[in-house]
């Protein structure tokens, strides 16, 4: 019975661990861009939702929405001055410049939000709801719906709208995608925006359950690249079953092992799978340009 | 070419004389730190600059040198010289077991890898706290007192016998470097750098030649670090931070990577900036970030590549590679 709640926390820790892997995985796809930023998107997310709904007293909800919101015009900006220049150069400099981006967002939250881990309290009621034997409590019922619903609806966006399609079409091939008459500029400035979204709606959902502090971003993005590696590159699938497996893992990790630990399992995971399948479960092309 | 020499010896000289006219301590304790920063970043620059691998957790490196050196020395009684033996070895044996892990892909696989480990070997220095004392830290790690009898003897505790001592691995490791580099071995891996299949096609086997390379980066990332534990006298889980990776990254883009000088030159100027920005207080290290990423859009061969070009041609030959000319396009991570 333990080992199915274990199980169920990681599913739930996972939904929104499958978030931030989606939209590094359509930056590094669609954009080519090694976006080492993409952590602090998620830290940001979980400070927006704290200045909103704990300091602010805004509903818990729309803090949320609220909060992604702030962060995708963070990373619209972001992606204006710093990417748009830069398109025409090596993956290497667009990496270090997005090392620089981190490090910056990094030491302006320290500025505005102090380097003291803060954590936030919903608004739910704490008492678990027992359902068979297991202990769901609704915060967590929260994230896990949440994180589905903009799963789903990025799903939706990719496979059923004219501009999904240009970003498929850009995936597989942008030059011949420019020709074709799709503007991959404005198709690059929306990867980047939507991508930042989901990593702050995971950074959102996520802040209640871990602390919030300057440089969480640094964990939130080496799981977010364990993801991408784990899944393959661009694979959407691989995305969200990389991102509920490293949740079940860690949850497992933590519960069996030891919680000192438990950020280590996707290291663990990395390891495996540049052993046994190094280009993903789901990878056509390695990430080598 | 005798241009270079100048330069060359006048930069020895003020590094040996550099004890004698700054006795301020502030200022001594920095030029220590830059020796075995420079260290560090010239084993950076091996990987980064020429067989053209970015590693963004060469602090997983230096860190486990600086924790294997200190423990060994105050669990076992090794002093500094046994420390220098054991740190490298020990940092090079994890790098080769992250190569031969992480370079069947390049890339972005060996970048994530390299980070990974830094993290991962935090969270052990953090959390075995029965050997590492976790978040307190190692303290009271002693450096040698050399004795000559009758001559005196030469206590590695105080600033100035300590500075010439990293100051003679650091003229070793340049030396090794340059040595390295324009061997056939040096030869080959650049070639891999610049291009992996010509360089497979005449018999250069790229996978075996970068575990090398990354081996003996390691190694001397290991040396920097035992340096830098008996130095500071105290290290805690800080050591593997990802900032000081991203550093010692800059150090070699900033100063110049693939050439000669720019890793030492970088440790300068990276060692520096930071200290010289504590003037603005608390944004100090907004101010660093910004002043990264102009470096990396506005100044990416380095600011070697800039002085060269200011003197015309002046030091062309430091400039080893056809790096600079092929520039930016020819990306490394090709």
């Amino acid at each position: 019975m333990l080992f199915i709640q274990y199980v169920i926390n990681g599913l739930i820790v996972g939904g929104a661990y499958a978030l931030i892997g989606i939209g590094l995985t359509l930056i590094l796809g669609i954009m080519n861009v090694v976006n080492f930023a993409h952590g602090e998107m998620y830290m940001l997310g979980a400070y927006f939702l704290y200045t909103f709904f704990a300091l602010l007293h805004i509903n818990f909800c729309l803090s949320i929405l609220l909060a992604i919101a702030a962060v995708m015009v963070i990373g619209f900006a972001c992606e204006k001055a710093i990417l748009k220049p830069l398109r025409k150069r090596s993956v290497d400099t667009v990496m270090l410049a997005m090392i620089g981006v981190s490090l910056f967002f990094q030491n302006m939250a320290m500025l505005a939000w102090t380097a003291v881990p803060q954590s936030i309290k919903d608004p739910f009621p704490h008492d678990a709801i027992i359902v068979g034997g297991l202990y769901f409590i609704p915060q967590r019922i929260l994230v896990i719906v949440i994180a589905f619903f903009f799963v789903v609806l990025t799903h939706l966006l990719l496979k059923k709208t004219k501009l999904g399609k240009a970003m498929r079409a850009t995936f597989l091939d942008r030059e011949t995608a420019s020709l074709m008459g799709i503007n991959s500029d404005h198709i690059y400035s929306f990867t980047f925006v939507l991508g930042a979204g989901l990593a702050s709606a995971s950074g959102a959902l996520l802040g209640p359950i871990f602390t919030v502090h300057p440089y969480v971003g640094n964990l939130a993005n080496l799981k977010a690249f364990t993801i991408v590696i784990f899944g393959g590159l661009g694979s959407f699938t691989g995305a969200i079953t990389a991102g509920l497996l490293l949740g079940v893992f860690e949850s497992l990790g933590a519960g069996y092992v030891s919680s000192g630990y438990q950020h280590a399992v996707g290291f663990l995971m990395l390891i495996l799978i540049l052993i046994i399948k190094p280009k993903g479960l789901f990878g056509k092309i390695g990430i080598t340009r | 070419m005798k241009k270079n020499r100048v330069i060359l010896l006048l930069c020895l000289l003020g590094a040996i004389l550099f004890p004698v006219a700054i006795k301020d301590l502030y200022f001594m304790h920095i030029a220590i730190l830059i020796g075995i920063y420079a260290i560090s970043a010239i084993s950076v620059n091996l990987i980064l600059g020429y067989a053209g691998q970015l590693s963004l957790g060469h602090a997983a490196f230096f860190g486990i040198g600086s924790y294997v050196s200190a423990l060994a020395y105050l669990q076992l009684g090794v002093p500094l010289w046994g420390g220098m033996i054991l740190a490298p070895a020990a940092s090079g044996v994890l790098g080769y077991v992250v190569a031969k892990l992480a370079l069947k892909l390049r890339g972005a696989y060996f970048v994530i890898m390299t980070i990974g480990v830094a993290e991962v070997l935090k969270l052990v220095a953090l959390n075995w706290v029965s050997v590492t004392k976790g978040p307190m830290g190692v303290t009271d790690i002693g450096a040698p007192v050399l004795s000559f009898g009758s001559f005196g003897t030469l206590n590695f505790g105080e600033k100035v016998p300590y500075y010439y001592l990293v100051l003679l691995f650091l003229i070793v490791s340049v030396f090794l470097q340059c040595r390295l580099i324009r061997s056939p071995f040096g030869r080959s891996f650049i070639s891999i750098r610049e291009n992996e299949d010509l360089a497979q096609s005449i018999g250069i086997n790229s996978y075996k030649y970068l575990i090398i390379v990354v081996v003996i980066s390691t190694a001397i990332a290991g040396l920097s670090g035992s340096l830098y534990a008996h130095y500071v006298k105290f290290i805690d889980p800080g050591v593997f931070a990802f900032f000081f990776s991203v550093n010692l990254v800059m150090m070699v883009v900033g100063g110049g990577q693939g050439t000669f000088a720019g890793p030492v030159l970088g440790a300068i100027l990276f060692t520096a900036i930071p200290e010289l920005l504590r003037v603005f207080g608390d944004s100090r290290m907004v101010i660093y970030s910004l002043i990264v990423i102009f470096f990396v859009i506005f100044m990416p061969r380095g600011i070697l590549f800039y002085l060269n070009w200011i003197s015309k041609g002046a030091g062309r030959d430091i400039m080893e590679s056809a790096y600079a000319e092929n520039g930016e396009t020819e990306g490394s991570m090709s």
